[in-house]
Parts: structure tokens; sequence; C-alpha cells
């Protein structure tokens, strides 16, 4: 599914250049479940960005799905984040002052889903089933942070993707949160998604199938 | 993405802001009146400008018999007899021909004398007109007491009269109401209907009272069929020397001979005039420029602030799958429609208040229609302009660098 060949990146500022991954080699097949850590500043997140078809590498070949991600255009890959990838970002990526329901709906009218009324009964359908369907009409901004982080899996599934990508998703929650966190994730993964956690956490590392540990942009 | 999930999306982000979405339409409601507001004071400046201009007969034209080479001024008119034939036909025929005036008015001035209520002779300046409403126009009578002449009175050759108020109404008539007294001229005696103000005209002899007859009346008294002169008045003061053209050219179609008459302006400061006019059209445009400027810098800064507040946002929805052409979308959406409300209010608060004090300072208050489709149109496009390069801005942000952001 996920084919990485000698993928580097390298952020340019005025002052200097960052190599943020210096080489990277990685298969993944669809259906697991991994995780990905190492120290602060070890490429972690540039990786899961690649991965994720949100930025491209500096050199190398990224085929996804046996895509080669440098030959698609903005467009393309826009349409495969939407579509095939779910995201669930360190601090959520809510819209916090919009509504939950809208907060959902938003990659739903990226996908083109019409009429209304249908979009409504899928996203409560996954409301339901991460548990909050009871605020679908609160603010995103006005839940708890357990709450927000099953918010954001939500929208990172609604378009029912091949893959699903976290970074962090327990950083910002208590241990009873990130056990519920992760048992969906299990489940997800069970019912056959691919599984992408990035995380510092040593028992998440552990509780995965496979753990990918990096450091200083290469795989260890 | 549908349009109806556009128009939804930018509309829940505009609402959703109440505050920013309050500056953004105050912003572009006041460049738009500031833009509105100075072309209506302009205007309203020019026009009181023109109206002054015109109370020195600045946009009037006049027309008598040529008998000699040498023009005459109307100082003159008084002494001067040059009968002119014209009839009722005739001035319809100009004012069908030449469009750039709005009235005409053959008039006949006399000197008559008339025995007054201190049992002394005087001379008046009679004037006999043939169409008194124009007159009323042109000379800018304004009636103080009694009833003006009317057509009626022309056509029934009736003997009445109006005078103008001055000091030496008094002379002539005693004090107290001279409506309803009578003039003595000769065996004839004319009945005083109304009163007006003293005339800027003067006729020549400023010394001297003037009176208003109906021409037909006077016709018969002085014994004569003529008039003295027509008098013309032009809609517009830059339209002087065009009228004076077509004038020339009505008037050779209708008598033939081209030398028959000699057209004149009554003052010899059309040209200042226009001068004075151009200048202040040309500040008009200054400060709609001006205003338009500074409505302008005002309307962009605030998109573009609109635009830098939610990068992380722009960020969020293009993880999410938002193409660029969709980024670009909401942002243009949601700058026009804020542009357009903006504007409308500009329109509305620049007609209200603005119109409303400028008619209050007792400028003429004009609101032409083009003032406001230019200055609502002008924000409108200031507004997509300035929308559009924060939104392409946007469209182009990477995801990652958003996402970093706030």
């Amino acid at each position: 599914m996920i084919k990485l060949e000698n993928v580097t990146k390298t952020y340019r500022t005025q002052a200097f250049e960052v190599n943020a991954l210096r080489g990277v080699n990685l298969e993944i097949e669809k259906g697991e479940l991994i995780a990905i850590t190492g120290p602060s500043g070890s490429g972690k997140s540039t990786l899961l960005h690649i991965i994720g078809c949100l930025d491209r590498p500096s050199g190398g070949v990224y085929r996804f799905e046996n895509s080669d991600v440098q030959k698609l255009n903005d467009n393309d890959l826009a349409a495969i984040r939407n579509r095939k990838i779910g995201f669930v970002f360190q601090f959520f990526g809510l819209l916090p002052q919009i509504s939950i329901l809208r907060n959902l709906e938003i990659p739903l009218m990226f996908a083109e889903v019409w009429p209304p009324e249908k979009r409504r009964t899928m996203i409560m359908d996954i409301l339901t089933e991460v548990g909050i369907a009871n605020k679908a009409n609160f603010a995103a901004g006005d839940v708890s942070g357990g709450e927000q982080q099953r918010v954001a899996i939500a929208r990172a599934l609604i378009n029912n993707p091949d893959l699903l990508l976290t970074d962090e998703p327990t950083g910002n929650l208590d241990s009873v949160n990130s056990e519920k966190i992760l048992s969906i994730f299990r489940d997800l993964n069970q019912k056959g998604m691919t599984v992408i956690i990035v995380t510092h956490d040593e028992k998440v590392a552990r509780w995965a199938k496979r753990t990918i540990v990096l450091k200083d942009g290469l795989i260890v | 993405m549908y349009f109806n999930d556009y128009l939804e999306l930018s509309w829940g982000s505009i609402t959703l802001n109440k505050l920013r979405t309050f500056l953004s339409i105050l912003g572009i409601a006041i460049g738009t009146a500031a833009v509105l507001s100075g072309i209506i004071l302009g205007i309203g400046n020019r026009e009181s400008i023109m109206q002054k201009l015109g109370g020195f007969g600045v946009n009037n034209l006049w027309f008598y018999t040529n008998v000699e080479e040498k023009g005459i001024q109307p100082e003159q008119m008084t002494l001067t007899y040059r009968p002119l034939s014209i009839t009722r036909e005739d001035v319809d025929f100009i004012r069908r021909n030449v469009s750039t005036i709005s009235e005409v008015a053959p008039f006949l001035i006399s000197p008559v004398f008339l025995r007054g209520a201190d049992g002394k002779y005087h001379t008046i300046k009679a004037l006999g007109l043939m169409l008194p409403d124009s007159s009323l126009k042109i000379y800018r009578i304004k009636l103080l007491e009694g009833r003006f002449i009317s057509d009626l009175d022309q056509q029934l050759k009736e003997k009445v009269c109006v005078i103008e108020r001055s000091r030496f109404s008094d002379e002539i008539f005693g004090v107290g109401d001279p409506i309803g007294k009578y003039l003595e001229i000769g065996q004839t005696r004319f009945r005083v209907i109304g009163l007006v103000n003293t005339l800027i005209y003067s006729f020549g002899y400023p010394e001297l009272l003037i009176a208003f007859f109906p021409a037909s009346s006077l016709q018969e008294v002085v014994g004569t069929k003529d008039f003295s002169a027509v008098n013309v008045l032009v809609k517009n003061i830059p339209d002087v020397p065009r009228a004076a053209d077509q004038l020339k050219k009505a008037l050779i179609k209708r008598f033939g001979l081209p030398s028959k008459f000699v057209i004149t302006e009554y003052s010899g400061y059309v040209n200042t005039a226009l001068d004075i006019l151009n200048t202040l059209t040309f500040s008009i445009i200054g400060i709609a420029i001006i205003s338009l400027t500074v409505g302008g810098i005002g309307i962009m800064n605030i998109i573009f602030d609109a635009v830098a507040e939610r990068t992380r946002e722009i960020g969020v929805i293009k993880a999410l799958g938002a193409r660029k052409r969709e980024v670009l979308f909401l942002f243009l959406i949601e700058s026009i429609v804020l542009a357009v409300i903006g504007g409308a209010l500009g329109v509305i608060l620049s007609v209200t208040v603005t119109k409303t004090a400028i008619c209050l300072a007792g400028l003429p208050c004009i609101v032409p229609l083009w003032a406001v489709v230019l200055s609502f149109s002008l924000s409108v496009l200031i507004g997509i302009a300035s929308g559009s390069y924060p939104a392409r801005r946007a469209a182009e942000l990477d995801p990652v660098e958003a996402l970093r952001y706030g």
C-alpha cells in the first residue's frame, strides 16, 4: 500500500537547511497497525506528512497505492487526502467555533456528497460510533479534550479512508481517555483499516503491532 | 464542491466572526460612502456655483434685429428701438430646434411716463412679456405679493401690471401696498396685480423702476406690433457656446438671411464661468480619487487581515482535501458578499447622511444615479480585486506550513 524508497526531505530556511528525512526506506501493507516513534526532531511528523500526501518528498520515491506521489498534481493529492486518507492532528485541528456537525460536514462537501440530508445521516452514524452523537450541535471548541479527539477521529473517518494517520493521538489525554481512543483504533484496524500512529508514548509504541523508530531522519 | 456548499461555508464564516464581519462591512461602507459623499458634495457645490453664475445671467443668450454693424449692450436697450417681428410659432420653432435651451422669451421694452401718487410724472421701464412664465424663469423673478402676469392676461390684452419693489415704488405709489392701485399711462389705466423682488437685470438706467405688462397690452399703448429682443435661457452654462451656434442655425432656417439677427451673450463672463466650472469638476474628480484610494486601501487591509487570521483554518481544510480552486472560491465569495453588503450600506449611508447634511446646508443636494452606480461598483470591484490576492495566497498555502501556524 505504501512504499518509500530513499525518501529525503529538506527544509530550507533563510539561514540554514534542515534535513528532516535523510533517506527513509519503508514499506507498509494494507491492514497494518504501526507506531512511529523517536525523539523530538527525529522527523516523525515530517514522515507522517509525506505519507499523508500533505507534503512531497525532496528526493526519493513515494508510492501510495502504486502511484508515484511526485508525479501527481495538487488536485490529485487533495483528492487522495479527502477520500483515501484520514488525518488526526496533534492538536485535533478542529475549527473550534463551528459545530461538530459542520466540522464533519466539510470533508463531505469537498467529496461532493449530496444532498445535505445524506451527509447528515453519515455524520450522525459516525458520531454514534465514536460515542458523541448527543453533542453534534456543540461548537467543537466547547467539548472536552477527549471528546474533541473523538470528533477529530470521526472527521478523519467520515469519507471511509483506507489509511488513518494520527499524530500524538494520546498526547493530550489522560490514561482513561487514551485507552478509549486506542481501542477505537484497534477496532478500526480489525475491520481492515491501515492505522499509523506517531507517538512519544512507550506504551502506545509497544501496543502497536509494528514499531518504527526514527532518529535524525533515519529509521533505526 | 457544489455551489450551494460554497455559499453555505462562506456565509457560515461571515456570520461566525461577527466583529470581523462588522468591521469589514463598516470599512467597505465607509470607503463607498467617502467616494459617493465626495461626489455629492462636489456636485452640490458645482450646482450651487452654477446657479449663482446663472444669477448673473451667464447662461442667457439674446438676439435682436441687426440694424447696424455695431453690437449693443443690454444697458442701451431702453434707448434703442429695434423692431423685431416674432410670433409664438417662431418661438416654438426655436425651442424645438435648439436642444440646449430651456426658455425663449421675446420682450418689448419701452420707457413710459406716468403720473404717480405724488402728482409728479415719472419715467419707468415698461417690459412687455409675450411669455410670462418663461420670463419668470429667465429673469429669476421672485413674486413677493399678489400674482404674476399670466398667459391669459397676454391673450386678453388685460390692462394689468406687476411692479418691482424698490425705493422708487414708494415715490410713485406712496406708502402702503401698491397692489390694487393703478398706473396711468396716457389714457390707459393699468391695475397693479403683483409685487416682485428687485431684478438683477437692469436693462439700463438702474434708477428707473421696472414694471411688467402683458406684451399685447403694452404694444397697444406704445403703438407697435413688434418686440425689442428675445431672451434665451441655456440649460447648462457649459453649453452656452454650443447653444449660440444652434440658435444661429435655427434662426437662419426659420428666417433665411444669416445677418438678420445679432446673437449675443448677456454676460461677457461665459469663459470665466466655464473656467470656474472646469476647476470645480477637476476638484470633484480629485476628491473622488482621494476618497476612492482611502476607501480602497481600507477595504484591502480588512480582507488581507481576514485571510492572515485564518491561516491555520486554511491548513486544516486543505488537509481535509480542499483543492486550491475551492479555497480560492471560498475566500472570493466571502469578499464579494462583504463588498456587496458594505457597498450597499455605504450608498445608503451617503445618500441619507451626506445628502441630508448638504440639503440642510442649503446647497443643491443632487445624487446622480451614475455616482451611485460608480461608487458602488468601484467598491465591489476593489473588494473583489483586493480579495483575490489574499484568496490566491490562501489557495497556494502549503498545508503543512499553514497547520503549523497559530
